[in-house]
């Protein structure tokens, strides 16, 4: 039997009840390698352990503070490896491993500094030389303005350069991108989604540009660099458990090789929890096929990469493109948003999965679209009834509150991205729907007085994956104009915390192992410079993060 | 040219069931020609083993010269290469997503070079119309679908009561485009170039350019334009309007995207719409010219 190493720390936050607060931690190694929880509590209770046992002490976290490791249920490893090796320029900060991206909010701004960074290649992370095309990401037009090729142009007049929309949905190319990339010719300009002259695509038009730079931005050295920086950006943000919402989103085989070439390896401080993405495997309709092959999937487990029975489905569209189905009375300008999943489809995938007792997670980003979720899993809990079934609701960017008490009374949880509030809700009290709805974005007060779990996520990168950030804008409820928005909808700091820890591993089914200190979870740490209690909701965002530690093992966070 | 025939309606509107007809036997006026039809669900397409010549992964190539292959996700890219193979068929026909707006197929397809669009057949099923129509969830993608249709084809009208009438009736308050029973000849319709069709209006995006707005200007007149001199400043004009449409008087003028046609079209007053980009074109002072070619 190995011997126990127990850690001090100033405060142990342990997330149970039963005994919130320690100031000691014993550790041991399992028969089968794994770090186990002996016990939580101070150097005098472990003394039973510590008298029969060989032990060592470990005092490096004697002036810092214990949590469970952090959980992001709900983000995209693939989509995040095609963003990351991109440039960011956002209108809002972005704390990354390996830079500080500065708020960029004005047209002139956005000019300025792409034409700083494609001039001066001083950032060693970016690597190509100045002939290879720069991409960069975070383009928002309301904030930037309109970005035409002209302004391109002069900005960077040789070296080409591709604008990725902070949606994805948009690209604008300067002249000699549409060169390097072929775009530049009669075909392309008669397209109607496609203004050639401002060197935009869009929708349908997009599609065509995306042909031409997938050799680029899927090549195995972007794609490779942009797993790498996952890697470091999970890190950074404290997490030692992942959860990829939909792995097939581009292609199966492809992202599990690479989870396996970058995630299985030793100098990966966390394990990532699988869930197949139902409607993109399912690209001919045939969900009977998909689930034969899912139920298959955990015979590919590692110890770190694994599947359980979940699965994940669809509703209505993006959020950040205002395709998600609002209902009643709509949006302001009369469009309307996308289904995902129509609802035979949607209904037929979900009753297949509900009678084989899976886990269902169900992408819902606007009220008619959770609508739809409840709807279905109404009249499945009537044919079948379950318990402790996990039906999740994933995002729950609009809801109103008779849909939590709904959603209370089926026994749905919720996974939120609540960094919608902060980003979108003053751009869509204004563009989109109202102040009233806008300001209701991700109802977490009415979801804690239903007594419903919910987790936070950050949907990598649709919010940054920084959980102590995500915790900030639930239990502050400040939007990025620095305003105080729908405060009823606010949980405290407590409550903020488990959405990042036990209830995050409640949602993928990991509570038993993972999300709280007790004795005989995994041994998985945040180790925090500042005491959340002590900061209060208002700091939250501004904790420093040590490290972690993973699987008992100790990973200092490398500062630049 | 290779045209393209769109179908949509929504689910279980009976699209595959036509798209099955359609295989099996061809009508009678495309015999000996050749015709590519991309579907939606490979698994429900249900052909005679005997007409089968070869059956490779998701295609299906028939004795008759047809085939039948699973629209991928890259549509953009099989229909580039059908455009563009050396031995293209003589038609293809590309079933749309019963949850999606058939009228995005058709601009897609319109970036493609050597495509022509044939038209927008929508199929619409007469025993659901009704309900699907004020449907909480659906009700507004089924609208937008009808709306986009060249043609409504009513189905099932076997299974109502009344043969399809009050369907028919309907569906006749809704849409300007024909509606007609899927009958032998409408079939063969489909697979007819008879006129280059106009790209259809999509529903209101979704505010993607929030601070992009619009000049509009309507231009009517009692006699027939002077289609050269028309042409002449629509050659120079072109890449600053965002759209334009209507009837010259004699030719019926679409122009989207920087690219115009004008078609020969039955005579009458004209009546135009031009639509450019706010300060872009002076949109008064192209009225002006317009007089001038009367």
């Amino acid at each position: 039997m190995s011997d126990i190493t127990v850690f001090t720390a100033r405060a142990i936050h342990t997330m149970e009840p039963s005994l919130p607060e320690a100031h000691a931690i014993a550790v041991r190694q399992t028969e089968d390698g794994q770090a186990q929880i002996l016990e939580v509590g101070t150097l005098e209770s472990l003394q039973p352990w510590l008298t029969r046992h060989p032990h060592t002490i470990d005092t490096r976290f004697a002036d810092k503070v214990l949590l469970p490791g952090f959980i992001d249920p709900h983000l995209h490893p693939s989509m995040a490896a095609v963003i990351l090796p991109m440039q960011f320029i956002t209108a809002l900060p972005w704390d990354l491993p390996w830079e500080t991206v500065p708020a960029t909010k004005t047209h002139e701004a956005y000019l300025e500094r792409l034409t700083e960074l494609t001039t001066e290649l001083t950032t060693e992370l970016i690597q190509e030389a100045a002939s290879e095309p720069f991409f960069t990401w975070g383009y928002h037009r309301n904030w930037h303005g309109d970005i035409t090729r002209k302004q391109l142009d002069d900005a960077c007049p040789h070296r080409p350069v591709v604008v990725w929309h902070r949606s994805f949905h948009e690209v604008i190319l300067n002249s000699a991108a549409l060169e390097h990339f072929g775009l530049n010719n009669n075909e392309v300009g008669a397209h109607p989604q496609i203004k050639l002259e401002d060197g935009l695509f869009y929708e349908n038009g997009l599609r065509l540009a995306i042909n031409a730079l997938n050799p680029v931005i899927m090549s195995p050295e972007k794609f490779g660099l942009g797993m790498q920086r996952l890697k470091q950006v999970a890190h950074f943000g404290g997490h030692t458990m992942l959860g990829d919402m939909g792995i097939g989103i581009f292609n199966f085989e492809m992202e599990w090789q690479a989870a396996l070439g970058f995630f299985n390896t030793d100098d990966t401080p966390f394990r990532v929890h699988y869930t197949p993405n139902m409607l993109a495997l399912a690209h001919d309709g045939d969900y009977a096929r998909v689930e034969s092959e899912m139920a298959a999937y955990p015979e590919l487990n590692t110890e770190t990469l694994f599947f359980t029975d979940h699965a994940k489905l669809f509703t209505d569209g993006a959020f950040f493109s205002q395709l998600m189905m609002v209902g009643q009375p709509g949006y302001l300008d009369g469009h309307e948003g996308e289904w995902m999943m129509v609802p035979e489809r949607f209904e037929e995938a979900a009753r297949l999965l509900w009678h084989k007792g899976y886990k269902i997670h169900v992408h819902c980003t606007g009220d008619l679209g959770l609508e739809l979720a409840l709807d279905t899993l109404e009249k499945l809990q009537d044919e079948k009834p379950r318990f402790n079934h996990r039906f999740t609701i994933e995002h729950f960017g609009l809801s109103t509150p008779e849909q939590v008490r709904r959603m209370a009374s089926l026994g749905a949880i919720a996974s939120v991205n609540v960094y919608y509030l902060h980003e979108l809700s003053e751009i869509y009290a204004r563009d989109g729907i109202g102040e009233e709805r806008a300001y209701s974005m991700a109802r977490l007060g009415t979801l804690k007085r239903h007594n419903i779990p919910f987790a936070l996520h950050s949907d990598y990168t649709m919010a940054p994956a920084l959980p102590l950030n995500s915790a900030w804008v639930a239990a502050t409820r400040q939007n990025e104009a620095g305003k105080i928005v729908g405060e009823g909808e606010g949980v405290p700091v407590y409550d903020a915390l488990k959405a990042i820890t036990i209830d995050a591993a409640y949602v993928l089914g990991l509570e038993h192992e993972i999300g709280s200190l007790r004795a005989g979870k995994r041994a998985d740490f945040t180790v925090l410079e500042q005491d959340p209690f002590e900061v209060g909701a208002q700091g939250l965002r501004d904790i420093e993060i040590w490290g972690t530690v993973f699987n008992g093992v100790a990973h200092p966070i490398e500062k630049p | 040219m290779l045209p393209l025939t769109i179908l949509g309606g929504y689910l279980g509107a009976g699209k595959t069931t036509l798209i099955n007809r359609l295989l099996a036997k061809p009508p009678a006026a495309f015999k000996g020609k050749r015709l590519t039809i991309l579907v939606n669900d490979f698994g429900a397409i249900n052909i005679d083993a005997a007409l089968i010549e070869a059956h490779e992964g998701e295609t299906i190539s028939l004795a008759n010269g047809c085939a039948c292959c699973q629209l991928q996700d890259d549509a953009l890219n099989q229909l580039q290469q059908l455009a563009q193979s050396d031995t293209p068929p003589d038609h293809v026909l590309i079933e749309a997503s019963g949850a999606g707006e058939p009228a995005r197929l058709a601009y897609l397809g319109y970036g493609i070079q050597g495509l022509q669009l044939a038209g927008i057949y929508v199929a619409i099923d007469a025993t659901t119309l009704a309900a699907k129509r004020r449907d909480k969830f659906v009700g507004g993608l089924v609208h937008r679908q009808i709306g986009q249709a060249d043609y409504c084809l009513l189905t099932k009208t076997d299974l109502t009561d009344d043969q399809g009438a009050s369907a028919q009736s309907l569906l006749a308050g809704l849409t300007q485009a024909p509606i007609a029973h899927p009958s032998d000849a409408v079939l063969a319709d489909m697979l007819t170039l008879s006129a280059a069709r106009e790209l259809p209006d999509l529903a209101p995006a979704a505010p993607l350019f929030a601070n992009a707005l619009f000049d509009t200007m309507s231009f009517t007149a009692e006699t027939a334009l002077d289609i050269e001199k028309l042409s002449d400043l629509l050659n120079e004009l072109a890449p600053k309007l965002a759209r334009a449409k209507g009837h010259t008087g004699t030719h019926r003028l679409q122009l989207v995207g920087a690219r115009y046609t004008l078609i020969e079209a039955e005579r009458r007053a004209p009546e135009l719409v031009f639509i450019a980009e706010k300060g872009k074109l002076d949109l008064a002072a192209l009225a002006t010219s317009l007089r001038a070619f009367l």
